[in-house]
């Protein structure tokens, strides 16, 4: 989270009139909103950074909650300086629930409790991406998905002409959502082991970088240099939310952890 | 033997106590969403509606599915768990299921949380409530990581002045606090021009007691939201005693049924007096509610958090 500033705000990197992160502080004309998210995001990044190597788990995952909830409530009002943009709640809330969820069912102490939460957040994803839509609410996003993907799979090298690369910038990421959304629910059926919860987990992942790392791909492949890339993993570290995702997963994890079932494991081992 | 008869609570004391439940809670989200499945899709109520709800998700005889079909589903979800809900027993089983209730209608809802910020005050003060409603001795070891977190939010919106211009964030407007002192100094003491506009002419004696109540309910939010910060506060440091929870449960509910009388009475434009036609557009603008201003995701919040953060029956 540290990091990702210097991507988003550096001018050897992205755009030439872009200055350095500490830069915003200093000017008159800033936003006082993005300088205070800024304040606050770096904050959460420090902490997480500082309290990941102490055993105060509690520490960590109360701070984290109270320091991300506010970059998450935010992130939906297109503050644009920190190109939180393209964010959808609406999905974003079931990815940390169904990401937190596959986390916990890998650790035989909350193994019910993360199935039901992955259950959860898989039934809420799927739901979030059928009651999606686009043209004024009439065409259902996941018609539109599932009718794109019917004609790639007829003709394997069908072009979008409205969308270039619309099958490794859209189709590939939406599928790869929907299968781990599937792996949740085999999840809350009881199907499946923590290998197959680790797998749907790096598949929900993979989902989620994926339009990053095609963009940076089809970037350089089309003679792009390394700034271009920089602009597109920025892009996809806080305009599609991996960053805040990863955020909530693991506070979701930590707080698996306080669990009365895990001390009573934890108990039980050191007995 | 006259332990037994201290320890048994009254008649009074139990209908007390249920008002303050998460089965009350439960059966209003109940009441609410029927009434706006019915007000929204009636064929001599509604004033767009084609049909009933179930038959919404046909035309001519084919299946479709339209963001209309997609909130028609999700409110009818609404209906049928939060009856299950009302039915079910209480525990941490309810408690996951109304919070997934939420999830449901707050996902299907696509376009209504678009601000977000007006919702947060409602469902932050919610979840103070659901908190303090909790007794100490039936506390969890989460509850108090989940006041802590709902406390933080809740000032946050009370405290912090909001950015009006949402992108640039330059224009600061007051926050709740700032808000909820200026609704009180104006309902004490109103300016001619607000009388003048209100229909009620300049001499202050002039002014009815609903006009005061007006105002009053308009400003039911903010009040209710500082409350419940300081409740929440107390609640924190542990220093409050039973009545916290008699505090908290019927401000929650004041808020919510104070909300929704601001939008009957800002909706409809028309009182009850003026017959049945206004009462059938009041129920629509009231059950609206539901998902314009948050008092259904409030209750299923507060019910479910106060069922979650339980300490554990075994």
């Amino acid at each position: 989270m540290v990091g990702v500033l210097f991507l988003l705000a550096n001018p050897e990197f992205g755009v030439r009139s872009r200055s350095w992160p500490w830069d915003m502080f200093v000017r008159t004309h800033g936003s006082t909103l993005v300088r205070t998210l800024a304040v606050v995001w770096i904050f959460t990044g420090a902490w997480c950074l500082v309290l990941a190597f102490t055993a105060s788990v509690a520490l960590r995952a109360v701070g984290a909650a109270l320091l991300g909830l506010p970059l998450l409530i935010e992130a939906t009002s297109g503050v644009a300086g920190l190109s939180i943009a393209d964010f959808n709640l609406n999905k974003m809330v079931p990815m940390i629930l169904l990401g937190g969820g596959l986390l916990l069912a890998v650790e035989p102490p909350t193994r019910r409790a993360g199935r039901r939460m992955a259950g959860a957040g898989a039934l809420l994803l799927v739901w979030a991406l059928a009651s999606g839509f686009t043209n004024n609410g009439t065409s259902a996003q996941i018609g539109l998905f599932l009718d794109d993907m019917g004609q790639v799979l007829r003709d394997p090298g069908h072009e979008f002409p409205d969308q270039p690369n619309h099958l490794w910038w859209n189709l590939v990421p939406q599928l790869l959502v929907f299968l781990a959304a599937f792996g949740g629910v085999f999840a809350l059926l009881g199907v499946g082991n923590r290998v197959t919860a680790h797998v749907t987990f790096w598949v929900l992942f993979a989902g989620l970088c994926a339009p990053g790392i095609a963009g940076s791909v089809l970037k350089v492949s089309a003679g792009g240099g390394i700034s271009t890339v920089l602009t597109e993993v920025t892009a996809a570290l806080i305009g599609h939310g991996i960053l805040l995702w990863m955020l909530g997963v693991f506070v979701i994890a930590d707080l698996g952890k306080l669990s009365p079932a895990h001390a009573a494991a934890h108990a039980e081992e050191l007995a | 033997m006259s332990a037994p008869a201290t320890e048994t609570p009254s008649r009074a004391a139990r209908w007390l106590g249920w008002l303050i439940s998460p089965t009350f809670y439960y059966l209003l989200v109940f009441l609410m969403s029927t009434g706006l499945a019915l007000s929204l899709y009636n064929p001599y109520w509604g004033p767009a509606a084609p049909a009933w709800a179930h038959q919404v998700f046909t035309v001519d005889g084919a299946f479709v599915w339209t963001s209309v079909q997609a909130q028609a589903a999700a409110l009818l979800a609404a209906v049928a768990l939060s009856a299950i809900g009302m039915l079910m027993p209480s525990g941490r089983g309810r408690g996951r299921l109304m919070l997934f209730t939420a999830g449901i209608m707050l996902v299907g809802f696509q376009g209504a949380p678009a601000e977000l910020r007006i919702w947060i005050l409602p469902l932050a003060t919610a979840a103070v409530a659901s908190c303090l409603l909790v007794r100490r001795q039936e506390a969890s070891a989460s509850h108090r990581i989940v006041l802590l977190v709902a406390v933080a939010v809740l000032a946050a919106n009370v405290l912090l002045p909001w950015p009006s211009e949402r992108l640039s964030g330059r224009n600061l407007e007051p926050g709740y606090y700032a808000t909820a002192v200026s609704q009180v100094s104006l309902m004490l003491n109103p300016p001619a021009e607000l009388l003048v506009e209100a229909g009620v002419g300049e001499e202050r004696e002039q002014i009815p007691i609903s006009g005061y109540l007006r105002m009053l309910v308009m400003s039911l939010p903010a009040l209710i939201g500082t409350l419940m910060l300081a409740l929440g506060v107390i609640g924190v440091l542990g220093l409050g005693g039973g009545w916290i929870r008699w505090v908290a449960g019927p401000a929650l509910l004041i808020l919510v049924l104070g909300t929704a009388f601001v939008l009957y009475d800002h909706g409809s434009g028309r009182t009850v007096e003026d017959g049945p036609e206004a009462w059938q557009e009041g129920l629509s603008f009231w059950s609206r509610a539901w998902a314009s201003n948050g008092a259904g995701w409030a209750l299923l919040l507060a019910g479910s958090i106060a069922e979650l953060v339980r300490r554990r029956e075994d």
